[in-house]
C-alpha cells in the first residue's frame, strides 16, 4: 500500500476509535491494532498521538479559513450576503463529520492543541459573525447560536436527506442571524 | 448509582459539606470533563483528603448524580405538566421558554449532559437524550422532515446560547435564546 493510502487508512480508523471511545481513550496503539499495522508504522507515518490530531485537523482547519476569509469581507445586507458564508461553513463540516464530531462534543479533545486550533477558528467565525451583525451581547449569541445549528444539522442529521437538511439549516441560521 | 436523597442523610454541617463537594465538582466536570476528573481533583480542590469525599460520596457516579438529577427532574416536571394532545402554537412557545430557563438554571450541567461524551454515554446522559428527544417530538410534530430538521436545529442553536453564554450572561440569555428558537422555527414559514 502506498503511503498516502496508508495515512489514509490510519485516519479512518483513527476518527472511528475517536467518535466511538472518545479521545481520552484513544491511543495509537489501539489505532494500530484496529488498523491491523504494526505501532511503529503508525508512529513512522504520524509519530505521535498529536501528530495524528494535527493530520486529521489540517484540511478542516483549512477550509475554516478560507470560511474565515470570507467573513472578514462581509457586510451584510440580508439573507442573501450571509447565505453563502454559512453554507461554506457547514459544506466544511459535513465534509469532516467524524472529526466536528469530535471537536464538538468530546471536553476531552479540547487539550489537543489541534482541537483547540479548529474549536479557535469556529468561535473566531462566530466572532466576526456578530461584529458583522452589530457586536452587542444578544448579537453574540444569535451568531453563536446560528452556528450552532449549523453543529447540530451535522452532529445529529447524517442520516437525513442531505439537500433538505442544507437548505432548510442555512435558512435557519440566517433567520438566527438577521433576528 | 445512588440518587442524591439516597447518599449518606446531612446534618446541616455534612449538607454544606455535600454542598462544597457538588460546587467543586460541577466545576471541575465541566471544564476538565468527567472521565479525566478523578475524585482526588475534586478533594484537593477544597483541601480536604479522598477519603472525606467518599464519606459523602460513595462513588464518582453518586456525585455525578448528585450534580445533574437536579436539572433531570425539573424537565421530568415540565414534561409531565404538557397536556396531552398535539401543542398550540402558544403551547409550544411555553414549552420552549420553559425548557430554556430549565437549561440556564444550571449552564455548566447543560455543558456536561451535552458536551461531555463520558456523560452522555451514562445512563443520567440517556435519560437527558430521552427527556430532550421528547420536548423535540412535541415541539416539531409529523412527518414533514423540514419541521423536524428545523425543530432539532431550533433546540439545538438554543441548547448553545446556554452552553456558551449562560454563565457569563444569564440575564440575557433566556430571552435571546427564545427569540431564536423561534426565528428557526419560523424560518420555513411555519408559525411557531
Amino acid at each position: 500500500m502506498d503511503p498516502d493510502a496508508l495515512v489514509g487508512r490510519v485516519a479512518d480508523v483513527a476518527l472511528s476509535c475517536l467518535v466511538t471511545k472518545g479521545y481520552a481513550a484513544t491511543t495509537l496503539d489501539g489505532i494500530a491494532e484496529a488498523a491491523c499495522l504494526p505501532e511503529a508504522e503508525v508512529r513512522a507515518l504520524v509519530g505521535d498521538e498529536e501528530g495524528l490530531m494535527a493530520h486529521l485537523a489540517g484540511p478542516l482547519l483549512a477550509a475554516l479559513g478560507d470560511v474565515l476569509a470570507s467573513a472578514a469581507a462581509v457586510e451584510v445586507r440580508g439573507p442573501a450576503s450571509l447565505r453563502p458564508l454559512i453554507e461554506g461553513y457547514m459544506d466544511a463540516l459535513v465534509a469532516h463529520r467524524r472529526l466536528v464530531t469530535v471537536v464538538l462534543s468530546d471536553r476531552a479533545a479540547t487539550t489537543s492543541p489541534a482541537v483547540g486550533a479548529l474549536r479557535r477558528a469556529m468561535l473566531d467565525l462566530a466572532e466576526q459573525l456578530a461584529r458583522a451583525t452589530g457586536d452587542r451581547v444578544d448579537n453574540r449569541i444569535r451568531a453563536a447560536s446560528a452556528l450552532g445549528a449549523v453543529h447540530t444539522a451535522v452532529l445529529e442529521m447524517a442520516d437525513l436527506d442531505a439537500a433538505t437538511v442544507r437548505g432548510v439549516i442555512v435558512d435557519a441560521s440566517v433567520a438566527i442571524l438577521l433576528t | 448509582m445512588t440518587d442524591l436523597a439516597h447518599t449518606h442523610a446531612p446534618s446541616g454541617e455534612l449538607s454544606v459539606a455535600r454542598l462544597r463537594i457538588v460546587d467543586a465538582a460541577r466545576s471541575l466536570f465541566s471544564s476538565r470533563g468527567y472521565e479525566r476528573t478523578p475524585l482526588r481533583l475534586v478533594a484537593d480542590a477544597l483541601g480536604i483528603t479522598k477519603a472525606a469525599v467518599y464519606h459523602h460520596f460513595r462513588a464518582k457516579d453518586d456525585l455525578l448524580a448528585a450534580i445533574v438529577t437536579p436539572l433531570l427532574r425539573r424537565l421530568d416536571d415540565l414534561l409531565a405538566a404538557i397536556p396531552a394532545g398535539p401543542l398550540t402554537d402558544a403551547g409550544r412557545r411555553d414549552l420552549l421558554r420553559r425548557y430554556i430557563e430549565a437549561l440556564a438554571s444550571a449552564p455548566e450541567v447543560t455543558v456536561l449532559l451535552l458536551r461531555d461524551l463520558g456523560v452522555a454515554q451514562h445512563p443520567l446522559g440517556l435519560r437527558f437524550a430521552a427527556q430532550r428527544e421528547r420536548i423535540r417530538a412535541l415541539l416539531g410534530p409529523g412527518d414533514d422532515p423540514a419541521t423536524a430538521i428545523r425543530t432539532t436545529a431550533a433546540v439545538g442553536a438554543l441548547e448553545l446560547a446556554v452552553i456558551e453564554f449562560g454563565r457569563d450572561h444569564p440575564e440575557e440569555v433566556p430571552e435571546t435564546a427564545l427569540g431564536i428558537a423561534i426565528a428557526v422555527l419560523d424560518s420555513g414559514g411555519a408559525v411557531a
